[in-house]
């Protein structure tokens, strides 16, 4: 097994007995032939289509045409001042700080009260867990009509006397993004929840009993052994949502197309519609070029400054 | 041997996403084939469609007719990629206007006037008319429609309103009849757009006839008077509570939109296209629609001088062909086009044929008189997201929902599309 000689972080133990010298023997050429493959997708789906849209971008182009209408940062300048773009970067953010601020607190709460022992603790993991298994086309479809005029959430409203809270939940432009982000947070708070129970199911028992031997009340318990123990987790889980928030569009595209008047678009949406519906690629270039962007400087901070603990060594990263 | 492998397993990933662009091309030496991309995805029509190419392989030894049916976003998004690719099919569905004049000036289409030039005046004239560019024949019709009220007869009578009115004015007057009785009179699929852009379509063509319509094209005059009063008198509507609860939020065609709200007697009316009775009948709840309640009446007049009245608001399918395609395709066009299969087609109770002498073939009576109108037609505006540039279209489609959501004043609307159509 000399292949995965290179250590990671916390074998500590195995690292200091092993001889240095497998590890330099790997010759460049074979290290090149295997990442040969996914360097060739990689390039192929990732890189080239990225270096297209930057090129794209540059030109006024309707997407039949050759390439000739130089239009150099014009593009980018529009979306500087395109309301209809801010408007679907700030919905981008709300969803990032619900993410942040609702989904994961929820998903941390639920993963601990599964992890106890009560009867019937499989069916609730299972039921937590579907959400995150329908499909996002049919998750939106299936809401789309609970939240129709006529839906059934209306119904249940007529249902308990609360008729005057009835509305047309995807037709006010002032209601939308809020439905939007409920239905968010219910679609991928399952896969949190299941992220959450896995890591506290690795918190060491005798930590807990020894903090409860020494008088902890369950919420220091919390706050200073299992969290910091499922730490590496959450930050993992931080930098999931925060990234899945920023290409959301499936579940919006189905459910209002970001609509109505632009009220629940996000980047991508935007950026579809740019496209596809405009014929104005080169502009959707330009914006799928900023999603790009954005994305890569939010994962590069978030790399820098929040996982940079947890890729170091994490001997003694539970403080 | 397991370096082999890694590079064969590099090179073979890249040959698969490169031939993936090449295949379904191969064909007998001697063999012509015909690509043929239509969007009939229903039937009968789509069994129309088939037995007619197949009737013309049997007529035409050596050629073979290569069918691949979409639905209709796939089909633009596949024709954007082969046009990307200067691979445009032989034979595929247009709709005029902005796409097929930027089809034209990219290249991609052939110019078919001389060799239709024998059999077209079969055609109706405003649908040919509606394929010219530059009065060069790009597209040869096969079906057109006009846009219109279907009103279900009972509701309407419940209000004490027999005839269907003629001006605005009555119009209005219908509607806040039916309002008080506590009946929705109109539902839209706003949230699709394009069926709120008929209103304010129509209402355009009725302020100003076409001649807005045609310089807005060319300078980008969306701004003109009457534009600003379609808006207007939408948003007279909309503050009476004309449209359906949540219109903004409903497709036209979804189970519970706003087809199935007249198809099932929730609403009394919508303004759509020749289509209308059998996309109700798809989404009724008894799997057929108002059936003898359901009629038709054409757009109100405006009073005044109103438009020309020889012209009206609606669509044509028609099939473009191809830079490259082979000289069958005409043959193969014209055939699709003949009084035989276009009175098949009619008869497929979907599209209305354009020949003459396939009119009888139309077997309800409301479609027949929409038929007729159009054949005595000089000229058709077709439909504003398909009449102009792809991003005007949008424009247009997403400033009237707004006006629909009054969250833009017609003015702020209109103002907003021409400054994309000045772009």
């Amino acid at each position: 097994m000399t292949a995965t000689t290179t250590t990671t972080a916390g074998e500590r133990p195995a690292a200091v007995d092993a001889p240095p010298a497998p590890r330099r023997r790997r010759p460049l050429r074979t290290v090149l032939l295997f990442l040969a493959p996914g360097l060739a997708l990689y390039a192929l789906f990732v890189i080239a289509p990225l270096a297209q849209a930057i090129v794209y971008s540059l030109f006024r182009w309707n997407g039949m045409e050759p390439l000739t209408d130089l239009v150099g940062a014009d593009n980018y300048r529009r979306l500087l001042g395109d309301a209809s773009f801010h408007r679907a970067l700030l919905n981008n953010v709300s969803v990032i700080g619900v993410s942040l601020a609702v989904q994961l607190p929820m998903a941390l709460w639920i993963a601990t009260l599964l992890n106890g022992q009560f009867r019937g603790r499989g069916v609730f993991r299972v039921v937590f867990f579907v959400p995150y298994v329908i499909a996002e086309v049919v998750a939106a479809i299936l809401w789309k009509l609970i939240l129709a005029p006529a839906g059934q959430l209306n119904g249940a409203l007529d249902a308990v006397g609360l008729e005057s809270w009835t509305r047309s939940w995807l037709a006010e432009p002032s209601l939308v993004m809020g439905a939007v982000l409920v239905v968010v947070t219910w679609k991928f708070f399952g896969f949190y929840t299941l992220l959450f129970l896995t890591a506290l199911q690795s918190v060491p028992g005798e930590h807990l009993e020894a903090g409860r031997m020494d008088g902890a009340s369950r919420a220091q318990i919390f706050r200073y052994i299992t969290f910091p123990a499922i730490g590496p987790t959450a930050r993992i889980a931080g930098f999931l949502s925060i990234v899945g928030s920023l290409q959301l569009f499936d579940l919006v595209w189905v459910m209002t197309a970001g609509g109505p008047v632009g009220a629940s678009s996000t980047m991508v949406t935007y950026m579809v519609a740019s496209g596809m519906r405009s014929y104005e690629f080169g502009y959707a270039s330009a914006v799928a070029v900023v999603v790009a962007g954005l994305s890569f400087v939010v994962a590069m901070l978030y790399q820098r400054f929040v996982l940079a603990r947890d890729n170091a060594d994490s001997s003694e990263g539970n403080r | 041997m397991r370096i082999k492998g890694a590079a064969a397993a590099a090179a073979l990933a890249l040959t698969l996403a490169a031939c993936s662009s090449g295949a379904g091309e191969t064909a007998g030496a001697d063999e012509v084939v015909i690509e043929w991309w239509h969007i009939q995805t229903q039937e009968p029509t789509r069994s129309v469609w088939a037995d007619a190419a197949a009737a013309f392989e049997e007529a035409n030894p050596g050629v073979r007719v290569e069918i691949t049916v979409a639905n209709d976003p796939d089909f633009k998004t596949a024709l954007d990629a082969r046009l990307q690719a200067n691979d445009p099919p032989d034979l595929f569905q247009s709709w005029g206007g902005g796409v097929l004049q930027a089809q034209v000036d990219a290249g991609m289409v052939k110019d078919l006037s001389s060799d239709v030039s024998g059999w077209i005046d079969n055609l109706a004239p405003a649908a040919v008319d509606a394929m010219k560019i530059d009065d060069k024949q790009y597209a040869v019709p096969f079906d057109a429609g006009l846009v219109g009220f279907w009103y279900n007869t009972e509701l309407f009578a419940e209000v004490g309103v027999t005839e269907a009115p003629e001006t605005w004015d009555d119009y209005v007057d219908v509607v806040a009849k039916l309002k008080a009785a506590g009946i929705t009179p109109a539902a839209v699929g706003a949230g699709d757009k394009w069926p709120a852009m008929f209103w304010w379509a129509e209402l355009a063509l009725a302020a100003g006839g076409t001649d807005p319509l045609d310089e807005a094209g060319a300078t980008g005059a969306f701004d003109a008077e009457p534009f600003v009063e379609a808006g207007e008198r939408i948003v007279e509507l909309v503050d009476m509570g004309a449209f359906q609860e949540g219109f903004l939020g409903m497709n036209y065609a979804d189970a519970a939109g706003a087809a199935s709200m007249v198809a099932n007697g929730q609403a009394a009316m919508e303004l759509q296209g020749s289509w209308g009775p059998g996309t109700q009948a798809s989404v009724a709840t008894n799997g057929e629609g108002l059936g003898d309640k359901l009629s038709w009446f054409p757009f109100p007049t405006l009073g005044g001088d109103g438009g020309a009245k020889d012209v009206a608001f609606g669509g044509v399918n028609a099939f473009a062909v191809g830079k490259d395609a082979p000289a069958e395709t005409v043959d193969l066009l014209e055939h699709l086009t003949s009084v035989e299969v276009q009175s098949k087609m009619g008869a497929g109770g979907q599209l209305l044929p354009v020949a003459d002498g396939a009119e009888d073939s139309v077997e309800n009576p409301h479609q027949r008189a929409i038929l007729d109108t159009f054949r005595t037609l000089s000229g058709v505006q077709i439909y504003l997201d398909q009449a102009y540039a792809p991003a005007v279209a949008t424009a247009i489609n997403d400033n009237v929902q707004a006006i629909f959501a009054k969250t833009s004043t017609p003015q702020q609307a209109a103002e907003a599309i021409a400054e994309v159509a000045r772009r």
